[in-house]
């Protein structure tokens, strides 16, 4: 018995080892280094550094994703250059290699894609000799979990130190109205994760991207000590307070997930932009300074709206959400919420400076859920660029809520049998909208008031008093039938109890009406565009010849100015472009233009169009390209095996430069190999110490053949040259070449 | 245990005569075979055809085939060199009615100073190529190993570019060999030239 | 020409005791002993301590391995001088110096600068890479032993242990010069010299023994037009032949961490085919001996 529990411990302490190996080395640390990037944003002739940040690789040709407050020209980095440096030695700091433009940036959740178009000096980069770099993998960032360990990668300082890595924890997730429950990850680290890492990569036990570290320095830290001032930037001859100086972020502890970053790579891997050729005809109104009003707590979110209002909440508490309306905000604005739990901060709730991803006006949420709420007293404090914009404090730890309370409020228009009928936040034109609410623990005669705005002016107000046959519990409908109908445009309304708050829902009336549904863009046609960028030929929803671009044109009725609308392009059911904008244009109208172009041509695959309008998913068409369906890019695989070494003369025993190391796919033995490109999956020449680097990792178990020829040396080579899990990654060879 | 030595003679029999002669004979055409042999493997050539564009082009045997790239038509390289691999690029132009062998030439300076190195045109002028006209262009850069992790030297290079008018495109037939070695290798591209058909 | 002592073979031939043919035999065998145990001394010790050779020491102990094998056959062949008592002269001296200038001055510069076989030969198959080295290589070093020995000793080449005298002297100078300026152009560890010094000396020494037969029959009349030429052409594809291979046996095996060079084997083969060259030439002069012998006692019968 003693030996067979001894056994099974043995057994289960080589499986936990094997494991540990296993992972160990799926975690290639050193190919995540080397694909860790040190951004430099510089200015002028000069090319002072005005921001600096890192980003991570993640693509083979030179794509790197970074936070856009760094590296996108603003007030606060008014760089022109990108300037990226690359660690070569992951003991030495990194050194200054490419310049980058700005590929793909959402400048609202503060990622940026960059792309290397040009070597350090300047000269634009030939395609076809530029080396396939080191990239990482990225894994989904909805199956990271809580208390799960990560490793943040990235540069703590500016150029001195060699890339860093810290080990670090997930500690809860903050949800936004933008991106849901998992808009940020919350996370603490064994040591404090500098500003300068912002942009860099946080990783999965796998070595998996999962999300990007992000700290944005605010308008006031350009004038603290986080402000570095390094160079003499106006060249009076003197380094003091009359120089530019280099804002660095706060010590971070959010990181935003990965998987916001995949419809941006997406567009950049295949090369696809998306062209809005239809221009705005109005503007909104001038901007005034940001500012926040209306600030609650509601316990949780139903189709982006609070489910209610309250002050406090029960002990045991596992979600709270804080709600408030914006006003003003643009994507450059830094909001921060700090949260106090009677007094003391609390870093697990709160939200470090971060660059604004809402839009210009309406209503936002921040808070989380799944996680317990210790009881006190929390207070939220909002704010804008450094400047506290609004508080609210909420109770956690009372009774069980047996005040009377309304919650749930959903829209729609009431059908002939009296059911609510439509989406629920978004309506068509017409002259009635019904509100129904649920309430609980109502008593008779009980205050209450329901209050109608629209686009944020007060429309009809009613007070009332409740019936006693109504009940304590149950559903209410109440109706908006102003004289004239419902003008299109942003609606809300308020229920309040004894003149308290008590739930809110806000509701959108645009389109024409279909049954209970808004008709709002109509007409979607996909059409082909040839090289001189005429529409050719009819429209269609398939092209199997292919595209060199493509238009999609649509109809549009009945949209205020301002509404937010949402276009989403995807191919082969992955996303790659989201676009949300208020309206601009008229409010009905033909011809709205986009066009999807691609160097080369659009890649064949099946792309869809979505339209969304307040977040309702009104429209969306399918097209077909050539053969429907994505290549497979068998180049971009960041995981497997590096492969590297020396090759060396065997008369002198020293490195010989110029040597020609050839793997030759799977797919052919030496003997077939007839010098062809197509034959080989991957080659590298020797530099000045013999030393060579394949520039694409190898796969596990795949049979490869090497050659190793150079002119005046006996060749080498030999089939079946095949790597294990077992085997050292990356795999050094010293390769002794003898003269003939 | 010696036999006896035959008198001895200044003047060589017949049959040492010829043996010494027909020896000589032998290392004569030994040594004639060996440089035969040596030229036979040196100027191996393999046959590049292209249906679509209707070239034909013998190209060294072994040298790196290369058909993938976005701005040729196809392009060899000598990867078993020490240095500067040795190529041979093809590549096709569209050209208008107006455009001259000039045009592009100017147009591949332009190019060519983007992307590489210290780029210099050293001549340009006009030649005949086939009884056809042809521009010449020859220039120099700084070749260097684009991968940024190892040490590479840089090297200097010499290139010719030969562009030629011909059935509504233009061909541009590009030459590059690190310059110490450019007139041993400009071998490799005359007999190219020679043998090419478009 | 004029220089070559004229006394009396016959009263020579009576006064020794040991056959001179023998004792060149010997004294060769005595150089190539010497050889192999320095070359192999130093080859089994880059093998297993490669550090174990300081750097500094490097350049003198090439010198010193290519310094052993015509040191050790001028030492032996005084001695035989001494027991021969006959004053040879120091014509194969002459005979050492002329081979090793004319290698370094005509045979090495066409071959790296002219003919260049290592440029366009090495990735070439087996049977190319024999035809390769038998039609440059061995030809070229070869024909220069065959014309200098031919146009300085052809008189004295009717006499066996003359003909190995100038035959190994004119392979050995042969030898130096190729070591000489192998060394030079290559900068090569010890090691790696020690196998080139060795292959030099073995394979020229075996190639141009082999042609010495041919030259021994011709000048005495014993051979008809073709037996010279052919032995020279034999000579050389067979000097193609164990390039080839030794070059072969001495390049490693490509593996996951890499490939090493076998020295070791290299080593090996150029000894066996030391040993068989050496017996193989040995018979065909002591058959060639023998034949005189049995004329001679025809003739006396």
């Amino acid at each position: 018995m003693m030996l067979r529990c001894l056994l099974v411990v043995i057994a289960l302490a080589a499986g936990v080892s094997g494991i540990s190996a296993q992972t160990a080395e799926l975690f290639n640390l050193e190919r995540i280094q080397q694909a860790t990037v040190f951004i430099a944003q510089v200015e002028g002739t000069r090319l002072n550094t005005r921001c600096v940040g890192s980003g991570v690789l993640v693509r083979p040709d030179g794509v790197i994703l970074t936070n856009a407050h760094h590296t996108v020209p603003s007030a606060t980095c008014p760089g022109d250059t990108l300037i990226i440096s690359i660690t070569l030695d992951p003991t030495q700091p990194p050194v200054p290699k490419y310049r980058a433009e700005i590929a793909q940036v959402d400048a609202g959740l503060d990622l940026a894609l960059l792309r290397i178009t040009r070597e350090f000096d300047g000269r634009s980069i030939d395609p076809t000799t530029f080396p396939q770099l080191p990239f990482v993998d990225q894994a989904p960032s909805s199956d990271v979990q809580l208390d799960q360990t990560v490793t943040f990668v990235g540069y703590t300082d500016l150029g001195n130190v060699p890339v860093r890595s810290i080990r670090g924890t997930v500690r809860g997730f903050i949800a936004e109205a933008i991106g849901g429950e998992r808009s940020w990850i919350k996370t603490s680290s064994v040591e404090p994760v500098s500003g300068i890492m912002t942009g860099g990569g946080v990783y999965n036990e796998a070595g998996q991207l999962i999300g990007i570290p992000t700290s944005a320095p605010t308008a006031a830290q350009l004038a603290d000590a986080n402000c570095l001032r390094l160079e003499d930037m106006n060249g009076d001859g003197v380094v003091n307070s009359a120089d530019a100086c280099i804002p660095i972020g706060d010590d971070i502890s959010v990181v935003r997930p990965s998987d916001f970053a995949r419809p941006l790579i997406r567009s950049a891997s295949f090369d696809l932009t998306v062209r809005d050729l239809t221009q705005a005809v109005r503007s909104e109104a001038a901007a005034e300074r940001p500012r926040v009003a209306r600030v609650f707590a509601a316990p949780s979110v139903v189709n982006d709206v609070p489910s209610t209002v309250v002050a406090s909440l029960p002990a045991g508490t596992t979600s709270l959400y804080l709600f408030f309306d914006y006003f003003n905000m643009t994507p450059e604005a830094v909001y921060e919420v700090r949260v106090t739990v009677d007094g003391i901060p609390n870093t697990t709730f709160s939200l470090p400076p971060v660059r604004w991803s809402g839009g210009r006006n309406g209503m936002w949420y921040i808070g989380s859920s799944g996680q317990p709420y210790p009881n006190g007293n929390y207070e939220y404090r909002i704010f804008i660029d450094g400047v506290a914009a609004a508080s609210y404090t909420v109770t956690v730890g009372g009774p069980l809520p047996t005040a009377p309370a309304f919650s749930n409020v959903v829209f729609g228009i009431l059908n002939p049998d009296g059911q609510l009928a439509g989406s629920g936040y978004v309506l068509p034109t017409g002259s009635i909208a019904t509100a129904r609410f649920i309430y609980s623990n109502m008593q008779p005669d009980l205050p209450w008031t329901v209050v109608w705005y629209y686009n944020n002016t007060q429309l009809v107000q009613t007070n009332d008093l409740w019936r006693l046959e109504l009940g304590a519990n149950g559903t209410q409908s109440i109706s908006l039938q102003p004289q004239g109908g419902l003008p299109i445009g942003e609606y809300r309304v308020e229920l309040y109890i004894s003149n308290i708050l008590s739930a809110t829902g806000d509701f959108t009336i645009a389109g024409s009406q279909q049954a209970a549904l808004p008709v709002i863009f109509s007409s979607v046609e996909f059409q082909r565009v040839d090289a001189a960028g005429e529409t050719t030929g009819q429209p269609g929803t398939s092209f199997p010849d292919g595209a060199v671009s493509l238009q999609v044109q649509f109809n549009w009725q009945q949209i205020a100015l301002g509404t937010l609308w949402r276009v989403e392009w995807l191919v082969d059911d992955a996303t790659f472009f989201v676009q949300e904008q208020p309206w601009l244009l008229a409010e009905s109208g033909q011809g709205y233009r986009l066009r999807l172009v691609s160097r080369g041509g659009i890649p064949d695959g099946t792309y869809t169009i979505r339209l969304y309008v307040a977040g309702l998913l009104v429209e969306s068409r399918t097209v077909t390209v050539g053969i429907g369906q994505l290549r497979i890019d068998r180049f971009a695989v960041p995981t497997g095996v590096t492969l590297r070494g020396r090759i060396i003369d065997y008369e002198t025993q020293t490195g010989i430069e110029g040597v020609t190391f050839v793997l030759i796919s799977t797919d052919f033995s030496v003997a077939d190999f007839r010098w062809e490109q197509s034959q080989i999956f991957a080659l590298a020449v020797t530099d000045r110490n013999g030393n060579f680097q394949i520039d694409r990792p190898l796969q596990y178990d795949a049979p490869y053949s090497v050659l190793v020829s150079a002119v005046g040396y006996l060749p080498l080579s030999v089939d079946g040259f095949s790597l294990t899990p077992e085997d050292p990654n990356p795999l050094e060879m010293l390769i002794t070449l003898v003269r003939d | 245990m010696f036999p006896p030595i035959p008198e001895t003679t200044s003047s060589l029999s017949f049959s040492q005569r010829w043996a010494h002669y027909v020896t000589l004979g032998a290392i004569l055409s030994m040594v004639l075979l060996g440089i035969v042999l040596r030229e036979t493997i040196r100027w191996r050539l393999t046959v590049y055809q292209d249906a679509r564009t209707g070239i034909v082009a013998p190209y060294p045997a072994n040298w790196l085939l290369d058909q993938s790239g976005a701005d040729y038509v196809f392009r060899v390289r000598d990867m078993q060199a020490l240095g500067f691999k040795t190529t041979i690029q093809l590549s096709i132009v569209p050209v208008g009615t107006a455009t001259t062998e000039r045009n592009i030439a100017d147009r591949l300076a332009y190019e060519r100073s983007q992307t590489l190195i210290d780029y210099r045109q050293l001549s340009t002028e006009s030649i005949i190529v086939d009884d056809v006209s042809a521009e010449q262009v020859t220039y120099a850069y700084i070749s260097r190993d684009t991968s940024p992790f190892t040490e590479a030297i840089p090297t200097v290079v010499l290139g010719t570019d030969i562009v030629v008018l011909t059935r509504g495109q233009a061909l541009v037939i590009t030459f590059r060999s690190e310059a110490g070695q450019y007139q041993d290798n400009y071998e490799y591209f005359r007999r190219f030239l020679a043998g090419l058909e478009y | 020409m004029s220089r070559f002592v004229t006394v009396d073979i016959q009263e020579i031939q009576r006064s020794i005791t040991a056959d001179p043919v023998r004792i060149m035999w010997r004294a060769a065998w005595t150089m190539l002993i010497a050889t192999i145990l320095s070359c192999g001394t130093v080859v089994v010790i880059g093998f297993i301590a490669p550090s174990a050779i300081p750097a500094n020491a490097a350049p003198f102990l090439s010198v010193g391995l290519l310094a052993i094998p015509p040191t050790v056959w001028f030492l032996t062949t005084e001695r035989v001088k001494a027991d021969i008592e006959v004053a040879t002269g120091s014509e194969y001296s002459v005979t050492f110096v002329l081979s090793a200038i004319a290698t370094s001055a005509v045979v090495l510069p066409v071959l790296d600068l002219v003919i260049s076989p290592a440029e366009w030969l090495s990735r070439e198959s087996t049977l190319t890479r024999i035809t390769g080295f038998t039609l440059t290589t061995a030809v070229w070093l070869e024909a220069a032993k065959y014309l200098l020995v031919r146009w300085r000793a052809w008189d004295v080449y009717d006499e066996p242990f003359r003909a190995i005298m100038h035959t190994v002297s004119v392979a050995l100078g042969s030898a130096a010069a190729l070591s000489v300026v192998q060394l030079i152009t290559y900068n090569s560890t010890p090691t790696a010299f020690a196998l080139r010094v060795l292959a030099n000396n073995v394979i020229g020494l075996i190639a141009s023994l082999i042609i010495s037969y041919g030259l021994v029959r011709s000048r005495r009349g014993e051979a008809g037009i073709w037996l010279l030429p052919v032995v020279f052409i034999a000579a050389c594809l067979l000097t193609g032949i164990v390039l080839t291979f030794r070059s072969g046996l001495l390049n490693g095996q490509l593996g996951l961490l890499g490939a090493v060079p076998r020295p070791l084997f290299a080593f090996g083969f150029v000894v066996a085919y030391c040993v068989a060259g050496m017996a193989f030439v040995r018979f065909i002069y002591t058959n060639m001996q023998r034949t005189w012998a049995l004329t001679k006692n025809e003739l006396e019968d």
